[in-house]
């Protein structure tokens, strides 16, 4: 290796414990996957139908767990550097901004590529089986090598942009969210397919843009005959489309890396100094943000917290203005998906489902995901944040006590949650207009909203504490949720195979399967996941809970 | 009356001990600060002085040994504690997004200061501070500098006894710094006590009324400032400022008996410096002895022992490191203390200088 920054970044991101860690998460759940799904009967299909099941689930379940690693390993590779102040020693050395380029990119890419060998004797396994080929096999381990380049290269892009790991983290973790799961949904409609249904130069769009998910690329190479994999009429194979869409991203995005990587970083740019608004007075920003920032703040109250008045204060996407536009993107996304599955679902759906039913589910599911989406972000940094910046021990020589700073935070981190979740719920409100008796399944989605919130502020926190960077805190909560929400929900594509209360057991903690059986969708109904859903993620809180508390306890006593 | 009820007594520390392990960070501190003064603390890095303003910040516990702030002992009320001690660490973090009154607001209600004399208590600590201009002002905007009076604003807040400075004077300007002085100075004057610990030695020099210099985890030296510089005083500084031949001068003083490390660095402007471990009158009598040799004497004083100094004594660097410097300089074969040309008067007879000074009185004729 004669690249020294392909050296380091090998050697260091290899060595560590979390490397470690996460090789054995990642072995440990296609282990589960395998013996979950592996037939236990003598007797097989000649046709290999367990082979093609279980290539799905493990197809799917590999990707879901590199996108899950893939923001780690690499949305912290130049935000680490500017943080440490070593970004721009490297332009002070002899290296070439080629040769920078190519060590970052190789070096983070290089943890994602040892995951995806790691799981080719799994896959490897399948041909015990019979029915699935060795061309399969192998286009399977494409799309995931493919798939490391691009989901890696937008983690190191955005790592290029912004200048926090923290932040760095939760930008990628969301990009990815909408990569992977929200334009490829643009394909999946509950029955029926929107790309079908589409006019022809429609369907060819929709199908575009649903190619550049490498879950739904991945779906159409293990499951080519599957209800949402069906291509629009005259293209190819999603699979195929993504192949070029992310051959062009991996060009786009090294030229912009080697562009970026050209020049020593520009330092982040001063915010804009506002000059204090009096109170009672109205500047044409009032009208704009409906809350002017700049208005002068009244001093804490006795009866306010004074840590969540200052995190409230101090992080920019709890400030009145931003919270007011989060809400109503929130509010207008709720209303647009209501309107697409409106479109999708129209004269398709089957017999006995009612389409407004399933409305409910659309948009209690659609909250669940802007809780996990924002939740870490809100919760992740709060404690060990102010540990990095050394301000946990100004606070530690005030008379705070431990419960007020822990309740500070909770308050600034769940605040903002309900008002972005009220938000998107408001289209609930018209659906009950068209249907009565609504209101049960409402109000049992909303308490599913309520503890996926609870939940997840309380893991967030909890990471907080034990962690000492917001880096890892982050990236720790948001492995956690998604493994919950999103990967426990890949027994779906092989359910064939595993009984109903292995699927119950996965699906316990799964919020998105618990809000679905809330809001009475038949698939999910009869596994009873409600209550006891409710019950498990309050045991889980009040125990997170209760470490926090004493971890925050300890963190202020003396060392 | 013991020392810890004598009111008199902001701070006592008895037999206070830090180990991590093996390492012993702070070993058997006993610190005496009455009320009102200001305690320079003087160390390398890693010497022990943030471990001490930590254990009395509450930050950190110690291993034994006990502290006193204010009658209170730091095992005891933690609340009152708290109250009595205010603590600026060398790097404190700041918030974004939040103007300076903000930022007081805050740690004035952490310090459950009710919000009506919280209100009154901000406009006073700008005012001490001298920062009103920067109220409206977001923290993170703010200079090194600037950040630093904010600083010590919010350990105002709660208007502690105690202040505990650390490293206040890092990385400021000049500017910065006499300004900062001028504010310790008038802190004291206010009855605040406060430990502060720095590096740039003259600073606390001029500021404190006890000193105390620590060396790997133990004070070596505590008490005003005159006695700590007496207590270690061994030999005059002398310094010698000739009109010419200084040369010449230097290395007849180099073989003189109570003359000792001729210092030859400001050789070029004519001055130099040695230790003189004679009393007064052999004071007086080098000086006959310089001009009854012609040698043109422009000054002749004793240099007053700078806290510098004394660090460096105390600290080992001039018993070891400096005198191995010393000697390698001596044993180079073209010292430019004595030989650097151009530094030799053309009157200069280097010969006339006897080759025993003990024999031969008096020094060079120029």
């Amino acid at each position: 290796m004669t690249n020294p920054i392909l050296r380091k970044e090998v050697l260091t991101s290899l060595r560590t414990w979390k490397a470690l860690a996460m090789q054995v998460i990642f072995l440990a759940v296609l282990i589960g996957l395998i013996f979950d799904s592996w037939p236990a009967g003598g007797l097989q299909s000649l046709g290999g139908d367990a082979a093609k099941s279980m290539l799905v689930v493990l197809g799917v379940g590999q990707l879901l767990l590199i996108a899950l690693f893939a923001p780690a390993f690499t949305s912290t590779t130049l935000t680490y550097e500017k943080e440490q102040n070593t970004f721009e020693s490297l332009f002070a050395t002899r290296l070439s901004p080629w040769q920078i380029t190519v060590g970052k990119m190789a070096g983070s890419l290089t943890y994602l590529l040892v995951l995806v060998l790691m799981g080719a004797p799994v896959l490897a396994a399948l041909f015990l089986l019979g029915g699935v080929s060795g061309t399969q096999v192998l286009g399977v381990i494409g799309v995931l090598v493919v798939t490391c380049l691009y989901l890696g290269l937008i983690g190191l892009t955005v790592s290029a942009v912004m200048h926090r790991s923290y932040r760095s983290i939760i930008v990628t973790y969301a990009i990815l969210l909408v990569v992977c799961i929200l334009v490829a949904a643009v394909a999946w409609p509950m029955s029926g397919n929107l790309v079908q249904r589409s006019g022809p130069m429609g369907s060819k769009i929709l199908h575009v843009i649903a190619s550049f998910s490498p879950l739904q690329a991945m779906l159409s190479l293990v499951s080519p005959e599957g209800a949402y994999t069906t291509a629009a009429h005259g293209m190819p194979p999603y699979w195929v489309v993504y192949l070029v869409i992310a051959g062009i991203m991996l060009v786009a995005v090294t030229g912009y890396l080697y562009y970026k990587l050209h020049r020593p970083v520009a330092p982040p740019r001063p915010r804009e100094r506002l000059k204090v608004v009096e109170r009672g007075q109205i500047t044409a920003r009032t009208f704009f943000f409906l809350y002017d920032p700049a208005k002068r703040k009244p001093m804490i109250r006795w009866w306010q917290n004074p840590v969540a008045v200052k995190e409230f204060r101090t992080r920019p996407m709890l400030q009145i203005h931003w919270l007011l536009r989060m809400a109503i993107i929130c509010l207008i996304s709720a209303l647009c998906l209501t309107l697409l599955v409106t479109v999708a679902v129209a004269g398709t759906v089957h017999e006995g489902i009612s389409l407004i039913s399933q409305m409910v589910a659309v948009l209690a599911v659609l909250q669940v995901l802007l809780v996990i989406l924002v939740g870490p972000a809100m919760s992740a940094g709060s404690i060990c944040a102010d540990r990095e910046t050394s301000v946990w021990d100004l606070m530690r020589v005030s008379r705070l006590k431990s419960w007020t700073i822990v309740s500070g935070k909770m308050q600034a981190a769940i605040l903002p949650l309900i008002i972005l979740v009220a938000a998107a719920a408001v289209p609930m409100l018209f659906v009950t207009f068209f249907k009565n008796g609504l209101w049960p399944s409402i109000l049992r989605s909303l308490v599913v909203v309520a503890s996926t919130t609870l939940f997840t502020v309380v893991l967030g926190m909890f990471f907080s504490s034990m962690c000492s960077r917001t880096s890892a805190a982050t990236a720790w909560t948001y492995s956690i949720v998604l493994l919950l929400s999103v990967l426990t929900l890949i027994q779906l594509l092989g359910n064939d195979r595993i009984s109903d209360a292995t699927k119950r057991a996965i699906f316990l903690p799964n919020p998105v399967a618990a809000v679905l059986d809330a809001a009475n969708l038949p698939q999910f109904q009869n596994m009873n996941l409600f209550m006891p859903h409710v019950k498990l993620m309050g045991v889980l809180m009040i125990g997170l809970f209760a470490v926090t508390v004493a971890r925050v306890w300890r963190l202020c006593k003396s060392d | 009356m013991t020392d810890s009820d004598n009111p008199e007594i902001m701070l006592k520390t008895v037999g206070l001990t830090k180990r991590y392990g093996e390492i012993t960070a702070l070993e058997d501190l006993n610190l005496t600060i009455p009320r009102g003064q200001v305690f320079g603390y003087v160390g390398h890095n890693g010497a022990g002085k943030t471990t001490t303003i930590r254990i009395l910040a509450g930050l950190l516990s110690a291993t034994s040994g006990k502290a006193i702030i204010a009658g209170t002992d730091l095992a005891g009320d933690r609340d009152r504690l708290k109250q009595l001690v205010g603590y600026m660490p060398d790097e404190f973090g700041v918030y974004d997004q939040m103007r300076v009154w903000e930022y007081l607001d805050f740690f004035g209600a952490a310090f459950k200061i009710p919000r009506r004399d919280r209100k009154k208590r901000i406009d006073e600590v700008l005012d001490i501070t001298e920062a009103e201009y920067m109220r409206d002002r977001f923290v993170d905007t703010l200079s090194k500098g600037m950040k630093q009076k904010v600083g010590i604003a919010r350990t105002l807040m709660h208007d502690p006894q105690l202040l505990l400075l650390d490293e206040p004077a890092n990385g400021l300007d000049p500017r910065a710094r006499i300004e900062q002085r001028n504010l310790i100075r008038q802190l004291a004057d206010r009855g605040k006590t406060l430990l502060v610990s720095s590096h740039i030695l003259p600073e606390l020099a001029s500021v404190c009324d006890l000193v105390g210099i620590i060396h790997q985890g133990r004070m070596q030296a505590f008490g005003p400032l005159e006695e700590v510089l007496g207590s270690i005083r061994r030999d005059r500084v002398m310094e010698l400022k000739v009109n010419a031949g200084a040369a010449t001068v230097a290395d007849w003083l180099g073989k003189h008996p109570s003359c000792r490390h001729v210092d030859t660095a400001d050789i070029k402007m004519g001055i130099l410096h040695f230790r003189f471990s004679g009393d007064d009158a052999a004071q007086a009598d080098l000086l006959r002895k310089l001009i009854a040799g012609n040698v043109r004497v422009a000054s002749f004083r004793e240099v007053p022992l700078s806290l510098e100094d004394a660090f460096m004594a105390l600290s080992g660097m001039t018993t070891e490191d400096q005198e191995d410097a010393e000697a390698e300089d001596a044993a180079a074969p073209a010292a430019p203390s004595v030989s650097a040309p151009g530094t030799q008067v053309a009157t200069l007879e280097p010969e006339a200088a006897p080759a025993d000074p003990q024999g031969a009185e008096e020094p060079p004729a120029q």
